[in-house]
């Protein structure tokens, strides 16, 4: 009874209601915040860096954050990782400004409780600031020399597996932007990821932290999956996967990057039915509406096209619709001029209602004037030409096309395999184009492009989301 | 515009409608949740116990369904304390203000990262960050520097930026973990001496073996660093007994913790305080006690520091036999609503150095102690059962507490029992204390006490066995005896003085 005693009097003489009554707005229960529609008309002063230039909205955004711990204040504290850790560092909060107000009642109780949960849940940080408080007030309240050891103790093992999970995370971020600097070639960042594990190596015995896996396992990958050693990649996100799965309280979402690179690897080995089973495995444990599960989603609507499986991505790409949350337009009108094209070549029954529905948001492919939609990227322009390749053969003048084609390999970033691919329909195209007979051509081409495996590495970038011999079959 | 965006799926009007603000007046009309209703109770002490809390939840107090409610209620509590408003109190410095500013911040800004709000999270992070670096909150500043420097190149790829942040989050760590191990050393060689006062000698090489692990990260120079490194050398020059050079050590303390640009008085008056005992000890009372004055003057009423402060003030008044001053300060402790719950350590030091106050109350003609109900309340059996802890410091505050029993006997005239004292206080002394196991100076006085054991209880034996004693006493300076500066309460000339009266 003292604790909430001690608890009532700080929060009624340090007017802490005055506080949450966020800008003299009396009833917060009653305020009403109608997102969307600001949307449309909150007034935004972004510089182009997007940084600090818009003062007024962090001022209205501040409102907002200062409502979040009143959330869901009814829900179970322990059902979900997210909750857990944000509860954690709320606590924290708490225990820091009781233990600077001298609130010293309530604060063992409470740091106890928090760093029972930071423990369980490896957060390590929040365990070392607990233990801290904890340490301080058995040194200079109680005088217990042995606590005082306990909770050093603590500190210091806490501290090791920190800096583990710290290292890794470093190394990590080096290694993506060496990765990412111009002219770094595929050796050198093989020998790099190489060395970073075998630096982190030493910290496993620290029984460190899922996220030191995650970095971990991150590097591991990537001399595999840059030399296109699928087999190890799959096998060593299986690894990962079945680590992080033993994890008692993990974020499951970061599960899902392993289940994706076991499934790309899959891909890779051609065996794209497995790869869909992991790819659904990876959907299932990422949050749904976030963006990487609508990246996920749209691998699989890729896979099922690649597969055949035309009424099962008919059926996806309809409940992606429906969905009232945003799925990216560009995606979506992309995907859905994909499946109207395959409903329009037979190959799918699309009931009118579906169809209408997904006529919504497509984009006009079976023109030639999409080469110069300067609106579109390229890549959008390279998916929608081949849908256009029907109309295309139907004319007789296909050295536009072709020229395109040939100055979309010099500017996009599209991997050798699918320019070899692109390069064998230019050939194709361009044979017809000199009077060489068009079905023979295309068979020719059809032949040789089945013979080419797409790479799937980089699903997001590519460009056949329909192969395009299945639409030269069509011819 | 993708800040809203965030938030938007967050905060909805579903989950604001079930908002719950405990600390918010109930309306009248409505039939308000149980927890508002029980806060409310509690704030106007409508109830007092769990069981009246039961009783107006009409639940049973063993029922599950009560252990069931504390639990919820106490969750109810942690979102409103966020709130806090210690920005607008006179009780927080600038520095401390910015401190709980920061620590909110970065409450919101892990609720945002881990609601799925990463670019709020950005923006909060970057637009609290320097206020957590300039104010020295360096857990916080490392909390969001790491994040920025993640996101720099896992979110939106900006070398130039990523490395500024990786630069930054590289010092943090190393302040961090600095201010860590300070302040662990420190608390390691306090904690002996919170319930404790003998000479702990080994403290004096460990306290030397932490400083020297400290000098790779003497280029800290957070406030939390440098203070737990001055604190720590302080602490070994006490325990060598030189009190110059710990004049010395809080003086420089004091010019860097002052060189800051976020100023922290609350750790200027921790050092202060040192000073206080360090100008005690060198017989400087006057100056002592004004500084020491000032401190409790600025402290918190009530914190723990105040009482502290208080205590020290005490301690030294007596030590000056500024007696006024040691009443003045009795009674603001004791009257405090805040001094039950401090801890044992605190309280047991208050109230064996009450049992001095009464004492020159008692026997200092010119004490010149205001009345108060606070003496009143004085008994000496009590006064053994207030001080458990320091009566098992065979080497350290027990001593002064028998004294202090045997004055009480001798003042009461009940020279039997006092005789008893005596003898045990003998014994204690063989079996305690040696030439060389430092001291010296209680030593010399417990010998001149227990001249009297086992003989007939008067002046002139006194006088003439313990007159040698106290002159080989008064040739060792009061600044440099070989003991810790609190078991001396009151100099042994005066309690000899005190001893004399009592026998006319």
């Amino acid at each position: 009874m003292e604790q909430f005693r001690e608890l009532i009097l700080l929060l009624e003489s340090y007017s802490a209601n005055d506080q949450i009554a966020i800008r003299g707005n009396d009833n917060l229960q009653s305020m009403s915040f109608n997102a969307p529609e600001e949307l449309e008309i909150a007034p935004t002063h972004r510089s182009d860096d997007g940084l600090n230039s818009f003062s007024v909205e962090t001022e209205r955004l501040e409102t907002y954050w200062k409502i979040l711990p009143f959330l869901d204040i009814t829900q179970d504290e322990t059902q979900d990782y997210s909750r857990v850790a944000y509860l954690c560092w709320q606590r924290l909060a708490v225990l820091k400004t009781l233990a600077s107000i001298g609130a010293i009642k309530a604060l063992p109780e409470i740091a106890l409780q928090l760093l029972q949960t930071a423990m369980e849940y490896d957060f390590f940080a929040v365990v070392i600031e607990t233990a801290a408080h904890l340490r301080q007030f058995s040194a200079l309240h109680d005088g217990q020399k042995k606590k005082f050891d306990f909770y050093n103790d603590l500190m210091r093992e806490y501290q090791a597996k920190l800096k583990a999970e710290q290292s890794a995370e470093d190394e990590y971020q080096w290694f993506v932007i060496q990765q990412l600097q111009v002219g770094s070639d595929t050796q050198t960042l093989v020998n790099l990821a190489q060395e970073a594990c075998a630096r982190l190596q030493k910290s496993i015995a620290l029984q460190p932290s899922a996220a030191f896996f995650l970095d971990y396992y991150f590097l591991k990958l990537y001399p595999p999956f840059l030399t296109g050693q699928w087999e190890e990649v799959v096998e060593i996100s299986a690894q990962a996967g079945a680590l992080l799965g033993r994890k008692k309280h993990f974020s499951s979402a970061k599960l899902s990057a392993f289940y994706l690179t076991k499934a790309l690897g899959l891909a890779n080995l051609t065996r794209l039915p497995d790869a869909l089973e992991a790819l659904s495995e990876a959907i299932a444990i990422e949050p749904e509406h976030s963006s990487n599960w609508y990246r996920l989603m749209e691998n699989k609507l890729i896979w099922l096209i690649h597969t055949r499986q035309f009424a099962a991505a008919l059926e996806l790409a309809n409940s992606l619709n429906a969905e009232q949350y945003t799925w990216d337009l560009a995606s979506k009108r992309m995907f859905n001029t994909v499946l109207l094209f395959i409903g329009q070549n037979n190959l799918l029954n699309i009931p009118g209602r579906i169809k209408g529905r997904l006529a919504l948001h497509q984009y006009a492919y079976n023109s030639q004037l999409i080469l110069n939609a300067k609106e579109l990227s390229l890549d959008i322009r390279a998916t929608l030409s081949i849908l256009a390749l029907q109309e295309w053969l139907k004319t007789k003048n296909l050295a536009k096309l072709i020229s395109w084609y040939e100055n979309y390999l010099i500017q996009s970033q599209t991997s050798e395999v699918h320019a070899q691919r692109l390069i064998s329909l230019i050939d194709c195209l361009r044979n017809i184009n000199s009077g060489m007979d068009k079905s023979s051509e295309v068979g020719i081409c059809i032949d040789r492009l089945k013979r080419i495996s797409l790479d799937y590495t980089s699903p997001e970038s590519m460009i056949e989301i329909i192969p395009m011999h299945f639409v030269l079959e069509l011819l | 515009m993708i800040y809203f965006q965030e938030l938007a799926r967050v905060v909805t009007g579903y989950k604001l409608r079930q908002i719950e603000v405990i600390t918010r007046p109930l309306r009248a009309d409505v039939s308000e949740n149980r927890f508002k209703v029980v806060y409310h109770a509690l704030k106007e002490g409508r109830v007092n116990s769990f069981e009246e809390v039961a009783q107006l939840l009409e639940l049973e107090i063993e029922s599950r369904a009560f252990r069931r409610f504390l639990v919820e209620f106490r969750k109810r509590f942690f979102a409103p304390l966020l709130f806090l408003d210690t920005a607008s109190s006179p009780n927080f410095n600038d520095t401390q203000k910015a401190n709980f500013r920061c620590q909110r911040q970065l409450a919101f800004f892990k609720t945002l990262l881990y609601r799925n709000c990463p670019e709020n999270a950005r923006l909060l992070a970057e637009n609290s960050f320097e206020l957590a670096l300039q104010n020295d909150v360096t857990f916080v500043a490392l909390e969001f520097a790491t994040y920025l420097k993640q996101y720099y190149v896992e979110r939106q790829l900006n070398v130039e930026k990523h490395l500024h942040y990786k630069a930054l989050v590289e010092q943090l760590r190393f302040n961090w973990e600095a201010e860590n191990l300070a302040l662990g050393y420190h608390q390691a060689i306090l904690a002996p001496y919170v319930i404790k006062k003998a000479i702990q000698p080994e403290l004096l090489y460990v306290s030397e073996e932490y400083l020297q692990a400290l000098e790779p990260y003497r280029h800290c120079n957070t406030l939390m660093f440098i203070s737990a490194y001055y604190a720590i050398k302080y602490t070994g020059e006490m325990h060598r007994f030189e009190w110059s050079a710990a004049n010395v050590t809080c003086e420089e303390a004091l010019q860097k913790l002052n060189g800051k640009s976020c100023i922290s008085p609350r750790l200027l008056r921790v050092f202060q305080a040192y000073h206080v005992i360090c100008l005690s000890m060198l017989d400087q009372f006057e100056e002592a006690l004004v500084l020491n004055w000032g401190i409790v003057k600025t402290e918190v009423e009530g914190s723990r520091n105040w009482f502290i402060y208080l205590d020290n003030l005490f301690l030294m008044a007596l030590k000056g036999n500024q007696y006024q001053d040691a009443g003045k300060a009795a009674c603001m402790m004791y009257q405090h609503d805040n001094f039950k719950v401090m801890s044992e350590s605190i309280q047991e030091s208050w109230n064996l150095q009450m049992a001095y106050l009464i004492l020159a109350k008692k026997l200092e003609p010119n004490a010149q102690i205001a009345d108060s109900e606070v003496f009143s309340g004085f008994r000496l059996n009590k006064f053994m059962n207030n001080v458990p802890n320091y009566a098992k410091d065979k080497k350290g505050l027990n001593v002064p507490i028998l004294i202090a029993q045997l004055l009480f006997l001798l003042s009461e005239k009940n020279y039997d029992l006092a005789q008893e004292k005596l003898a045990a206080l003998r014994k204690y002394r063989v079996k305690h204390f040696s030439t060389e196991g430092g001291s010296y100076r209680t030593l010399l006085f417990v010998r001149a006490l227990c001249v009297m054991a086992g003989t007939r209880v008067s002046k002139s034996i006194f006088l003439k066995k313990s007159t040698p004693i106290l002159t080989i006493l008064k040739s060792i300076p009061k600044s440099n005896p070989d003991q810790h500066f609190q078991i001396e309460i009151i100099p042994y000339e005066v309690l000899w003085h005190w001893v004399l009266n009592l026998l006319d």
